[in-house]
């Protein structure tokens, strides 16, 4: 590793004094790459003088899986340091690299996984379904009471360590274990946190769902599907603007094939991994199951939540490929295609 | 947060979000089928709160993180990106209403612990600390019954805006019982012994500090903070690479690209202001050979607290230029 010259770490270290420090919510922001470019120099101006601060935002950094392919730089000695054969090389590796890409495309379509025997089961009984906007709760608000903070309504945990003055006890209500699972059975339910409907889209919009009818498990393949996590999505061909999920999650979009990209505002809560187009019909998805639907070329957004036999997606979402606005499948990083027939309001799960 | 959420007899919203600002009034004036949209997606209506309050929230949050003569494009963009949801149910578990609480409970419940967990690298302790927040959340923290929910924002997610407040508690902890350490122990880490004083400092080429000065100025924000990052702060390229979302290997090499450069910038400086290029050359390595103890009092002197906020650095600072020699 080379070393800074010491002027520059004296120069350095006194650049600005710390006055105050941003709120959590700024340094929140930041860690999760959504922090407006104005916030984001002040911020990094801030940490670049406040010790406190640069270590809170190491203790806070998500563990993130990185998308970019890594490799190592070669060390410039030899034959090969010659300039003209270092460039020829690199033209060849790029000329190698679209080729792989090509070939790739072509052989998308036939990755689709899809088996006469579940299509045929599938249009028969349509076991599953996603739901593009909110439903009633399932939770109702609670009854009046004089004064709610002196009766927690659960309890959170119990801690020995934290003194009764400032500890939650709620002795005449139900614990949280006792009156709901940890892990969240009817996801259905919690219509607030599957689904949201940014712009341009009706609210009232629903699509039928089937939980009354017989849930059909499709059969597992045999063999997992080939996936690369870590190739990063490469810009999708579209005939008009070119649309691509850079190395930190934020989709682009560039209108001059490629030379200059703007981000496009997407409501996603985690980093995009992948982006499907097919003119104005553009898919994206990302960590933690984040899957967003656009209609009218990124206008507005739909958040859509894939359920197929009372699974929802949460995984990881990696890759993407629509072959019309109709069909299409989006697979997750743990290896799980869930295919979809009709624009995604139907989902199964191989 | 000076604002005091107050609790509707049926749970719902009254007075979500007092103010901290008043916002400017007008200043969604013209988005209002965004903001309708927002609600809408939002979930606010299962928790009683109206589109008029919804408004209002979202009006403050503007005037928190908007320039005041932002325009409508930039409140629109900004607008889009806030995490609606996660905002409408803090609000609405500020306020106290059950219902919000139990969907917070839910969903953040496991999450807090795991983070807990993660920020205090000890499951005793990290469920404490998940425990204390929780306690903080609901309002029993505080004489005041105030929630620390009634200050979040939505510009970043709830999740990790929670994992930011553990992590401050945790640190606050950290320091406290740094200053209630033995002072045995404090003897052993060698924390009780005072600083040398500064050793006087060979005088230095001003053109030096110029050059350097200007060369700094002239990176970017980001170059700027990785450099002071590693240098400075002793962050590791795995922290670094974690906070920008690079990998590390990316991470090293953007380190010894803008070493690199700063250096020629660096010299190239010294070189317009008169010096020939063995002399800026000179003036760099003397530098760094001359001024070894200087930079740890200078660090020392940047990373020095406040009285009532002691350090909590861990990783000693080492000053790697002596390799250089």
């Amino acid at each position: 590793m080379v070393e800074l010259p010491e002027v520059a770490r004296r120069c350095l270290s006194r650049t600005a004094a710390c006055q105050g420090h941003p709120d959590a919510e700024l340094l929140t922001a930041f860690v999760e790459g959504t922090l407006a470019r104005t916030h984001r120099d002040d911020l990094l101006n801030h940490l670049v003088a406040c010790s406190d601060c640069n270590r809170l935002v190491a203790l806070i950094a998500p563990q993130h899986e990185v998308s970019s392919v890594v490799q190592s730089v070669p060390a410039r000695r030899g034959w090969f340091a010659w300039t003209p054969l270092r460039w020829a090389g690199a033209a060849a590796a790029a000329a190698v690299i679209v080729s792989a890409i090509w070939v790739g495309r072509i052989d998308e379509p036939a990755a689709v996984p899809a088996s006469p025997s579940i299509a045929v089961q599938k249009a028969s009984v349509p076991s599953t379904t996603a739901r593009l906007s909110p439903v009633p709760a399932a939770v109702q608000p609670g009854k009046p009471t004089a004064d709610k903070r002196s009766q927690p309504p659960r309890e959170f945990a119990k801690s020995p360590a934290l003194p009764p003055s400032i500890a939650p006890v709620a002795p005449a209500t139900p614990t949280f274990a006792e009156s709901r699972p940890a892990v969240p059975g009817n996801v259905r339910d919690q219509s607030a946190f599957q689904t949201s409907v940014i712009s341009g889209v009706n609210p009232q919009q629903e699509l039928p769902l089937s939980s009354a009818e017989p849930l059909h498990r499709p059969p597992k393949l045999d063999a997992a599907p080939v996936i690369k996590p870590e190739v990063p999505a490469a810009p999708a061909r579209a005939t008009g603007p070119v649309w691509s999920v850079s190395d930190s999650g934020v989709l682009q979009k560039s209108t001059d094939s490629g030379r200059t990209w703007a981000a496009v505002p997407v409501p996603a809560r985690a980093p995009l991994r992948a982006v499907s187009v097919l003119g104005q019909d553009i898919w994206i998805g990302g960590d933690r199951g984040a899957l967003y639907h656009s209609t009218d070329g990124g206008q507005g957004w739909v958040s859509v939540t894939p359920i197929s036999d009372g699974k929802t997606l949460d995984a990881d979402i990696v890759r993407i490929a629509f072959s019309d606005p109709g069909h299409g499948w989006v697979a997750t990083r743990s290896g799980a295609i869930w295919t979809t027939r009709d624009g995604g309001a139907t989902w199964s799960l191989r | 947060m000076t604002g005091t959420p107050k609790s509707a007899p049926n749970g719902e919203l009254s007075q979500v979000g007092s103010t901290e600002t008043d916002p400017s009034p007008g200043r969604l004036s013209g988005l209002d089928a965004l903001v309708s949209d927002l609600f809408a997606g939002s979930g606010a209506a299962q928790f009683g709160l109206s589109l008029e309050l919804f408004t209002g929230i979202l009006e403050r949050v503007a005037a928190k993180y908007l320039q005041p003569d932002a325009g409508e494009a930039t409140t629109r963009e900004f607008l889009s990106t806030l995490h609606v949801q996660e905002l409408v149910l803090a609000r609405a578990c500020a306020a106290g209403n059950d219902a919000a609480w139990e969907a917070f409970l839910l969903r953040y419940r496991e999450p807090l612990y795991e983070a807990g967990v993660s920020i205090a690298n000890d499951y005793g302790i990290g469920r404490e600390l998940a425990d204390s927040l929780y306690a903080d959340l609901y309002g029993a923290g505080s004489s005041r019954g105030v929630s620390p929910l009634n200050s979040y924002m939505g510009y970043g997610s709830l999740e990790g805006w929670l994992r930011t407040i553990m992590a401050r508690s945790f640190i606050d902890r950290y320091r406290s019982e740094r200053r209630l350490v033995s002072l045995e122990e404090e003897s052993e880490e060698g924390l009780q012994f005072a600083a040398p004083p500064p050793q006087p400092v060979a005088s230095v080429d001003p053109r030096l500090e110029q050059a350097t000065d200007d060369a700094l100025k002239a990176l970017d924000a980001e170059d700027r903070f990785i450099l002071a990052s590693f240098f400075l702060h002793g962050r590791t390229l795995a922290e670094l690479g974690k906070i920008l979302r690079l990998h590390e290997s990316t991470v090293s090499r953007r380190v010894q690209k803008i070493t690199a450069s700063l250096r020629k910038q660096i010299l190239r400086g010294m070189m317009s202001r008169g010096m020939s290029r063995r002399q800026a050359d000179e003036a760099l390595q003397t530098d760094v050979r001359d001024l070894q103890t200087n930079v740890s009092a200078r660090l020392q002197e940047n990373l020095q607290e406040t009285p009532d906020q002691p350090s909590y650095q861990q990783k000693p600072n080492t000053p790697k230029a002596e390799d250089d020699h």
